[in-house]
């Protein structure tokens, strides 16, 4: 299973929202890194067929997705950013109005419900109108909607957005365990839903792919460019000024700080092991004001 | 179909849109009876010995066919009360136990309102509906001689509509009188319309499932179809609802009788085109009134197709009500405007020809095709408008 994207661009106006972007997608978890506005929804409603991009092309396993029309979009299975469904349905009947509009068998998909529901641990309350659901829950009954027709592509819009951390780690658990023979895309800027479970993050900033990787790669790569510094009261504003923070702690009395810099910030400071939100910080703040 | 009912299920089964149409049912019925009330001639209840009388008479001697003795036998009594209430100038409203109403002037007014004119009506409808056929027939000799091909044919045609037409019984028409000019459950079916179909589309994008939508493969042109649908049969049901509550409330106040009397017994609908019987005027203006909401129905839907949230097509669309309703009242010509079909007993009242290539036909159906075609254009304009997946379309949106 193979999505390539070649030279995909796509202008608004004036604006540009996605330049002449190149990758390819194999079986896996990708995390769509990026700030808001960076152009991840964009690439993501193109992919699919929401938008037309200006230019560029889709393949599908090695066949233009032009050509392949409706069984291009019966292998995609999408969440959007923030679906509210519809509230006077009951989550059992959402999803057979799922099945019958991605024309999915009664049988098969009456079979997939029941494993679906199941898994989201929504089997319990399938029969309670969606109205009545927090926002973990909609998010759960999003990812079953999203697999009911067994796709080969999984595309997930900012998917925890509002979400508790509870939720979150749960959902996170649910995305791994569908991500087995599919190609799973998760856009967020939420860098701890993709560190533990994408196997490889794409970095987008300004429409443009930056980076695209294995996190430990991408992490590797700035080894060295992360500092912890420990400042005083008085000194804290200049290192807020001049640098890309991670974090700030204040711990008796002093500032401790996680400085992102190409070069050493100050003598006393000690380089530190980085983490895939220092890569973020690095490529999409520290990096753009370079 | 299976998209269609959840479509149904989706847009018109929820409890709000019942508990409005539950509401206004009942406010619909209780108007009905202030309407009654406020226009009623003989009570049905009869609860005054004016409306007791009026109904015993009816029922015992009166209604149904009428025939020279019955004719005669009303003339005998009204005669002398004539003599004594007009010519004399008696108005005598003394009690009178050998009265019908209690008293002589009581009686008079009775039966002059209720059985000598409307009878006197039935009776001479003949007359007049041949003199009618018969000024079209000369008319017809006078245009053929000067080649006048569309006005011979227009004469023609109103020669054969009128000949041979006549009233052959009598029955009380106050319930038709009413029904027919009764607007006010329009006016309810045209606001559970808005608030019914404004959502079909603006919902969709207000929960994002437009977008789950269009990347499904039956969630494109196929549900937009769906939709379209969907509104078409709630607008039905809704309507043959509110016609069933009209003509049970109607029937309940004012009496049903004479269903099978010609329309043009109603002094209102002496000249209409029409040569069929009050029930079945009943259901067309039913079908001509569902026609004109499916129109309007199809402006909402094309309106709620165009926003992302619901607040400004409700206004939009009310304002587009409106501004049909102001232009009904306004325009001279009756073409393209659902509120002719909606409000329709204007457009069978009267016999008006328009030309078509020709040929003359009658106005109601250039209005009825003129409306269809309507209908059809904000129809297509809405497919048209709710794009498919670019993918389903080479790659264009």
């Amino acid at each position: 299973m193979i999505l390539k994207l070649e030279g995909i661009s796509k202008s608004y106006q004036d604006k540009k929202a996605l330049i002449d972007f190149t990758a390819t997608l194999k079986e896996g978890v990708y995390g769509l890194l990026g700030q808001n506005g960076a152009g991840k929804t964009t690439l993501i409603n193109i992919i699919a067929g929401i938008l037309n991009a200006n230019e560029g092309r889709i393949l599908y396993n090695g066949i233009n997705v032009k050509k392949m029309g409706v069984d291009f979009i019966s292998a995609i299975g999408y969440l959007p950013q923030f679906p509210q469904f519809y509230k006077n349905f009951k989550a059992l009947e959402f999803l057979r109005y799922i099945c019958a509009i991605k024309g999915v068998p009664e049988k098969v998909g009456a079979e997939r419900i029941a494993k679906l529901l199941e898994m989201v641990n929504l089997s319990d309350v399938a029969n309670k109108k969606i109205g009545t659901f927090s926002g973990g829950m909609r998010q759960r009954l999003g990812i079953a909607q999203a697999m009911v027709n067994d796709p080969g592509i999984l595309i997930l819009d900012e998917p925890t957005a509002g979400l508790d951390p509870k939720e979150r780690i749960r959902f996170r658990n649910l995305i791994s365990k569908f991500s087995k023979d599919r190609i799973v895309l998760l856009a967020t800027h939420i860098v701890s839903d993709i560190e533990y479970i994408s196997n490889e993050v794409i970095l987008l900033r300004e429409g443009i792919l930056i980076k695209q990787n294995k996190p430990t790669v991408l992490m590797e790569e700035i080894r060295h460019k992360i500092w912890e510094v420990q400042v005083d009261a008085e000194n804290s504003q200049m290192y807020l000024d001049k640098y890309s923070i991670g974090n700030i702690v204040f711990n008796e009395g002093h500032y401790v700080l996680r400085i992102i810099s190409a070069e050493k910030p100050c003598a006393a400071a000690v380089p530190i092991a980085p983490n895939l939100e220092d890569v973020f910080l690095y490529h999409c703040e520290a990096g753009a004001s370079r | 179909m299976k998209i269609i009912g959840y479509e149904i299920r989706k847009n018109y089964l929820k409890r709000y849109l019942i508990v409005i149409i539950f509401a206004f049912t009942l406010v619909n019925v209780i108007s009905i009876y202030g309407y009654y009330e406020t226009s009623h001639v003989f009570s049905t209840e009869k609860d005054d010995s004016w409306s007791k009388a009026f109904w015993d008479l009816y029922e015992e001697n009166y209604k149904g066919e009428i025939t020279i003795e019955k004719i005669n036998r009303l003339m005998e009594i009204y005669s002398p009360l004539y003599q004594a209430c007009v010519v004399e100038r008696t108005f005598n409203t003394e009690y009178d136990p050998d009265t019908f109403t209690g008293y002589e002037f009581g009686d008079y007014r009775m039966l002059d309102l209720g059985f000598v004119r409307p009878m006197e009506y039935a009776y001479t409808y003949r007359e007049k509906a041949l003199e009618i056929a018969n000024n079209a027939k000369q008319n017809m000799i006078f245009f053929s001689s000067i080649d006048n091909v569309y006005q011979y044919r227009s004469s023609l045609k109103i020669a054969s509509l009128y000949e041979g037409r006549q009233i052959n019984n009598f029955y009380n028409t106050e319930m038709y009188d009413n029904l027919f000019s009764y607007d006010f459950s329009s006016f309810l079916i045209l606001l559970t319309v808005i608030v019914a179909i404004v959502p079909v589309f603006v919902a969709e994008k207000e929960t994002e499932m437009n977008l789950i939508l269009s990347i499904s493969k039956k969630g494109g042109k196929k549900t937009v179809r769906a939709k379209i649908a969907s509104a078409c049969f709630f607008v039905t049901g809704i309507c043959i609802w509110f016609t069933i509550t009209d003509f049970f409330a109607f029937a309940a106040f004012f009496g049903l009788t004479g269903l099978t009397n010609n329309l043009y017994a109603l002094r209102d609908f002496m000249l209409t085109p029409l040569d069929i019987t009050m029930w079945e005027y009943i259901i067309v203006s039913a079908g001509v009134k569902i026609l004109g909401m499916q129109a309007v129905s199809a402006v909402i839907l094309f309106i709620s197709s165009l926003f992302k949230k619901a607040l400004l097509p409700y206004v939009i669309s009310l304002g587009a009500l409106f501004s049909m309703m102001l232009a009904d009242e306004l325009a001279t010509t009756k073409h393209f405007n659902p509120f002719d079909l909606i409000v329709n007993r204007e457009l069978f009242r009267h016999t008006n020809l328009i030309r078509i290539m020709d040929f003359p036909v009658h106005e109601y159906v250039g209005v009825i095709l003129s409306v269809a075609l309507f209908f059809g254009v904000f129809i297509l304009t809405t497919i048209r408008v709710n794009k498919n997946n670019a993918w389903l379309t080479g790659g264009r949106r």
